[in-house]
């Protein structure tokens, strides 16, 4: 019954609201489009973050729960929002499943397991992400549920009522590229479920802040801005409507407070109420004039103001830093987010800076009402922590929120990845080591804000960064030091423009060969030493869009980030060293077939795209130098669409494969080296895979978050595929191998095997963290087993599914679990076999020694899925890795060693297995008549106790008898690959004659006492005693 | 200037607690699929020999558990065995890595062992005063499920998965509620039911936290109502408080004896057999 109303309710609950909630149905339908959702067929692959930490990435927002600070919430400007209950010992992310642009975090103080998530940074430079709304939990982030305004794009503040929870006020700046009419001042009186916009000027003018008085919740404050973002400019102030107002009835009626203020032009402030004293305000103010901009006060309740600081970190970059809030306890003491975080005690009079060694560019404070010296700031590079009063933080360094804009690989074993971060340089760290990835692998190679960052594809020294403003590094890894080449015009006069996000490409057909970009094209081919330039401007040259000395409205802002009409994608052809794609930031495609003697713009050919629309990426075919794929990003005119297309005629015509069910503005591509019909996007909202040229698209969801793919690239040796995500560092794909065998005859068949490389046996090694406790992120590695990995047409519930794996000898060797979902399943194949059945013993060396089996020999095996009454086999292959020093000869002595080792201890775990039983059996038969049952009892028990050490106290009073000499010596050779040593061979042979001594004891109790005690039994008609055999007694380890 | 909208979320769940008999429906089927709650009632206690697998560890046991809510768990290991049970007052345990005495588990361990209840909780939830909404329907492991979620007498919530095509439950989702897990999901998945004396049982369970596997079971050997000596739940150390202050069960060190489960001889431990 219910299987049928439920499409019909659907159906129409969302007819009824497609109007105001299409990015809401969008994203509810995404699981319901016509392809294979992303969790059928992507199954149990998953995605490794691997940071980095080290650098952490810019935090946007933060709240702690007053009444226990160990439990926090971490908004991150790209990254999702993060939880610790363990005072920053532990982080981990709570989510992953929406926006990863977080605005505003706010926990009700009171409920403090109801928390509000506004999505969409406040903090708007020219790379933020966008939000889509505010969302709620109400169990510790377990689950959220969203809760409207999903175009508000960017919610600065959050306010929940102290004494109802369900009436809360939200602070909308609304769109920063365009305008719209969600945003101003938000109440919802029903916990989310319905809005009222209670304020609202006009459809360019925002909320920033709001601040709430401490004794009556009806009396609110509200910072309002006019601002607007363009791709060449930042206007703060824009159409002259910002202003501060207030209420005195919960937002009925606002109005506005400017007795004292500037009379000019305002722009971006913010507001903080003394939680001491209602009537003690604080406001920074952004305005042109110097005297008329800085921080201001009012002490009564902001009837007037008055201005009591233009301190460069109080007024400075105001769009980025306007977080201020004021001491719990003093109404005096404050702390503005600035440049740096500034403190003053004495309401404005004289500020201090915190240290150095604290990251620049605060967003984020907060000071414990139950212990003011504890302070939390949140900055461009993650969360730092003071117990002082601010003088002195330790960082958080288990917080992976980075921004890649960038990145690469190299070809070493195991291969770097390299790239740009957005505010924290450039980095580069190996993609697996023993004991997982940790913060000290991370290397940098220069500083700033990084961007592209490449290996030289031949000179294993040389890797060539950058930072904002095109300004090109040569960073040699053997001296530490690193050139900068970036080329010059030959007239002084002349400039480049170099976009913020400058390409540098590495020629695919060329190693020698490099690519830079301004305007203009440029190629060296000696490492950046003499540059070339090799095509006219390429952009529109458009001077409007040239007036980035003037950007930032109010406060001035030239930091080349709104550099425009530049080159902001090059790539050359897979197929041909002379075609060269070029996209514009300005949006111009052009291509040239002659190494830049002559060029193409091919935009006009592309249809339903709009006019200067940022050409994001572009993918020249690996299969064919006529065929290349584009991705355009219309956001930064408030276009939120998904432009992705493909030519096959170098650009002459243009087809659209952008489906309707991908969420995003597309950010990156790329092309699979092995299957032409494997396609990867990147968007804003995470990874998209196509299995069919471009036909269908689904979302990679398995520990990939919504966050925006800014690069991919496919490692051709590896087959990784990886990322450089722009809040949650580097993410890989680490096998998308099944992935290249994966079409719709796949996806027909109950099981389908995948074809499989064989696996090289990890020699197991030393290795690994040290007691570094926690608080320090480590990033796992790529599961290196053997595996085996199938596409299974439907989820298996009912009946046995199991594996069993047999050697070459057709030996069933290892029974274990199969993976039941729909899709692809990854499972596990053992390499060793099972464990020997060990005597016991209270020692734990000998006891840990006897926990592995012995690895199984590299060869061929077969591995049958059974599943209910059918079976299916596929084989996997096991190899030494052929680089690795160990001799045929020597793996041939330790096998030989393991295996006789591993007998050994299962005899004597026989010998001991026995005994006991004539003991048990000997006892249970109770006939004190017979005094040779209890001679044989007692025997038996002295000498099954004589070989194993069960005393102790299983550390440092620990017995070593013969059972854990031969463990011990197991757990010795068997763990390593290689030739045993001299004395271990001797000592083996030593303890073989021990067991044979103990044997000849074992015997005489089996074949001669036991015996004549079952004689006896058996003339009183008692039945003898029967021990379990050898084989038996073995089978159940 | 008003602009009010609703929520597709909340729309939807508005219209699904209209028809609240849906939610029964979900349930009924569910336990008529596995056998129905008559017979299910009849059963007391119940046995089986499990296989544990931790990654590339595997390890052989028995869980033996006895209505309303006493469950014992022995894994065996090189002829020592780690044991977990409660006798529905005191969670406890033994681990043989850190000694053989009996412990006390901590809280944070003990949870649960403790909410592990015989019964199954969707028979007459509304009496055990458990709530069930209907959240509505999402995909596990690549099958549709139709979403419950239960909220406990004691405020606990769970989400529960049931295969819109068998209405079988495949799928249940907790929230770690005590340690540095605290507020983390966890995910049982079911799979592999088959049928003991007419009723139907999950063969295999596997947890994950954070979407990584963390520990797979597989069930043989199922037996129901055997007979049970339900001492072997108790905690075997003497003269300790129950977990909530209560006094324990008298303890029952002879009858553990007899389990071969822990002896004491002149000063050396015996192994089990």
């Amino acid at each position: 019954m219910y299987k049928k109303i439920i499409p019909k309710l659907l159906l129409l609950v969302s007819f009824i609201c497609l109007d105001e909630l299409q990015i809401n149905a969008q994203e509810a339908n995404e699981k319901k489009s016509a392809t294979i959702s992303g969790k059928s067929l992507f199954g149990s692959l998953r995605a490794r973050q691997i940071g980095p930490a080290v650098t952490s990435g810019r935090v946007s927002t933060l709240d702690v729960v007053e009444r226990a600070p160990e439990t926090m919430y971490i908004g991150a400007g790209g990254g999702g929002v993060w939880k610790s209950v363990t005072a920053g010992a532990q982080m981990r992310p709570v989510f992953d499943d929406y926006t990863q642009s977080i605005g505003k975090i706010k926990i009700d103080q009171n409920h403090p397991d109801t928390i509000w998530v506004g999505t969409g940074e406040p903090w708007v430079r020219n790379s933020v992400s966008v939000g889509t709304g505010i969302y709620k939990t109400t169990d510790g982030g377990g689950s959220w549920e969203f809760k409207g305004l999903p175009n508000s794009e960017r919610i600065g503040d959050i306010i929940i009522h102290p004494k109802n929870p369900n009436t809360v006020y939200v602070a909308v700046l609304g769109q920063m590229w365009s305008s719209n009419t969600e945003r101003g001042i938000y109440k919802t009186t029903d916990g989310g479920d319905s809005w009222e916009k209670i304020f609202y000027i006009d459809e360019n003018t925002g909320c920033t802040d709001l601040d709430i008085d401490p004794e009556n919740p009806d009396v609110l404050y509200a910072a309002m801005w006019s601002y607007r973002r363009y791709p060449w400019s930042f206007d703060s102030g824009f159409t002259g409507t910002s202003g501060i107002y207030k209420t005195t009835n919960g937002g009925a009626k606002w109005k506005k407070i400017h007795k004292g203020l500037p009379k000019e032009k305002l722009g971006r402030m913010a507001i903080a109420v003394a939680p001491s004293n209602g009537n003690t305000i604080y406001l920074s103010v952004e305005a042109k004039e110097k005297d008329d901009k800085g921080l201001y006060l009012s002490k009564d309740a902001g009837k007037s103001w008055e201005r009591v600081s233009n301190d460069r970190n109080v007024t400075i970059r105001p769009f980025y830093f306007s977080e201020m809030v004021v001491n719990p306890k003093d109404e005096d003491k404050i702390y503005k987010c600035g440049l740096n975080l500034t403190i003053s005690e004495d309401a404005g009079d004289r500020f201090r800076t915190v240290n150095s060694a604290v990251h620049s560019d605060i967003h984020a404070v907060w000071v414990d009402p139950n212990n003011t010296k504890h302070v939390i700031i949140g900055t461009d590079g993650g969360v730092y922590e003071s117990y002082d009063d601010g003088y002195t933080f330790k960082m958080y360094m288990n917080l992976p929120i980075s921004q890649f804009y960038r990145i690469s690989v190299d070809m070493d074993e195991p291969y770097n990845v390299y790239g740009g971060l957005q505010d924290n340089g450039s980095w580069y760290a190996p993609s697996s080591k023993s004991g997982g990835i940790t913060n000290s692998d991370w290397q940098a190679t220069f500083g700033g804000d990084g961007f592209y960052s490449f290996r030289h594809p031949t000179d294993e020294n040389i890797i060539f960064s950058e930072y904002q403003g095109g300004n090109l590094v040569r960073y040699n890894k053997e001296t530490g030091r690193a050139k900068e080449i970036q080329p010059f015009p030959e007239n002084a006069d002349d400039k480049y423009r170099f976009n913020w996000n400058t390409p540098i490409h590495i020629s695919p057909n060329n190693p020698e060969k490099m690519y830079f970009a301004a305007q203009y094209l440029f190629s060296s081919e000696d490492k950046g030493d003499t540059w070339k330039t090799i095509s006219p401007d390429l952009t529109t040259n458009d001077p409007k869009k040239q007036e980035q000395h003037k950007s930032g409205g109010l406060s001035i802002d030239n930091s080349t980030a709104e550099n425009h009409c530049t080159i902001y994608t090059v790539a050359e052809s897979y197929k041909s060293e002379n075609t060269i794609w070029v996209g514009t930031d300005d949006g111009n495609l052009q291509v040239t077939k002659d190494g830049g003697k002559n060029w193409t713009n091919v935009v006009a050919n592309v249809s339903d795209l709009p006019k200067n629309t940022w050409v994001t990426s572009i993918e020249p075919s690996r299969f064919d130098a006529n065929t290349a794929f584009v991705t355009f990003d219309g956001h930064r005119t408030g276009d939120k669409k998904t432009y992705v297309y493909k030519t096959t005629d170098l650009g002459k015509t243009w087809t659209s494969i952008s489906t309707e069910n991908i969420n995003g503005y597309a950010l990156s591509f790329r092309q699979d080296l092995v299957n032409e019909n494997l396609l990867f996007l990147g968007t804003e909202f995470g990874l998209y895979i196509s299995i069919d040229g471009g036909a269908n698209w689904s979302r990679f969801e398995n520990n990939l978050p919504k966050v925006g793919v800014r690069d991919m690239v496919i490692h051709p040796r590896d087959h990784a595929l990886v990322m450089g995500t722009h809040g949650r560092g580097a993410i890989i794909l680490d096998d998308i191998t099944p992935l290249r065998q994966a079409t719709e005859e796949v996806f027909a068949k109950k099981i389908h095997f995948f074809d499989i490389e064989p696996n090289e046996l990890s020699d197991p090694g030393a290795g690994g963290g040290w007691f570094g406790g926690a608080g320090n992120f480590v990033a796992g590695n790529p599961n290196s087993d053997a595996k085996i990995i199938y596409y299974m047409n439907k989820r298996h519930t009912f009946g046995k599914m199991f594996i069993e794996v047999y050697n070459d000898k057709e030996e069933l060797i290892r029974t274990l679990p199969a993976g039941k979902s729909k899709g692809i399943n990854i499972v596990n194949m053992p390499t060793q076999m099972e464990r020997p059945k060990a005597p016991p013993s209270n020692n734990p060396q000998a006891l840990f020694g006897s926990i592995f089996g012995p690895n199984f020999p590299a060869g061929k095996y077969k591995a049958k899925i059974v599943k209910g009454k059918e079976s299916y086999e596929t084989e996997f292959e096991l190899k030494y890795d052929p680089d690795s020093p160990y001799t045929a000869e020597g793996r041939a002595v330790q096998s030989e060693a393991t295996l006789k080792l591993y007998d050994m201890v299962e005899q004597l775990s026989y010998i001991h297995g026995s005994l006991s039983e004539v003991k048990d059996k000997a006892d249970e038969l109770e006939n004190d008549d017979i005094k040779e049952l209890a001679a044989i009892s007692e025997k038996a028990e002295k000498l099954a106790d004589s070989f194993v050490g069960m005393g102790g106290d299983f550390y440092v009073d620990s017995e070593e008898e013969l059972g854990e000499l031969v463990s011990t010596l197991y757990r010795q050779v068997s763990s390593y690959p290689g030739r045993p040593s001299n004395s271990q061979l001797q000592r083996l042979e030593s303890l073989q004659k021990a067991i044979a001594k103990l044997e000849t004891k074992y015997k005489e109790v089996i074949e001669k006492d036991l015996v004549a005690v079952n004689d006896i039994l058996k003339t009183k008609s008692l039945t003898p005693i029967v021990l379990t055999t050898k084989e038996k007694f073995l089978e159940d380890k | 200037m008003k602009l009010k909208f609703s929520i597709l979320l909340f729309a939807v769940f508005s219209c699904f607690s209209l028809s609240a008999q849906d939610v029964d429906e979900i349930v009924n089927a569910y336990i008529e699929v596995i056998g129905g709650a008559d017979a299910i009632k009849k059963i007391k206690t119940q046995k089986t020999d499990l296989t544990m697998t931790m990654g590339p560890m595997e390890l052989g046991g028995t869980m033996v558990a006895a209505s309303p809510d006493k469950s014992r768990t022995d894994i065996d290991f090189q002829g020592k065995s780690f044991t977990n049970a409660y006798n529905g007052e005191v969670a406890w345990m033994i681990n043989p890595m850190m000694g053989e005495d009996p412990q006390k588990m901590p809280e944070a361990e003990a949870e649960e062992i403790k909410n592990r209840k015989f019964e199954p909780e969707f028979i007459d939830y509304k009496e055990k005063g458990h709530a069930i909404e209907y959240v509505g329907t999402s995909e596990v492991e690549g099958a549709e499920c139709h979403e419950l979620k239960m909220t406990k007498k004691d405020g606990t919530i769970e989400h529960h998965y049931f295969d819109t095509e068998n209405n079988v439950l495949i799928m249940t989702k907790t929230t770690i509620k005590q340690g540095p897990g605290k507020g983390q999901q966890a995910e049982t998945y079911l799979s592999d039911y088959q049928e003991v004396d007419g009723l139907m049982f999950p063969f295999f369970m596997e947890t994950k936290a954070n979407g990584q596997s963390v520990m797979k079971m597989t069930f043989k050997n199922m037996v129901l109502n055997p007979e049970i000596d339900e001492s072997i739940f108790d905690f075997p150390g003497a003269e300790t408080k129950a977990d909530d202050g209560k006094e324990p069960a008298a303890s029952k060190e002879k009858e553990m004896e007899k389990e071969g489960k822990s002896k004491g001889k002149k000063g050396k431990k015996k192994a089990n057999k």
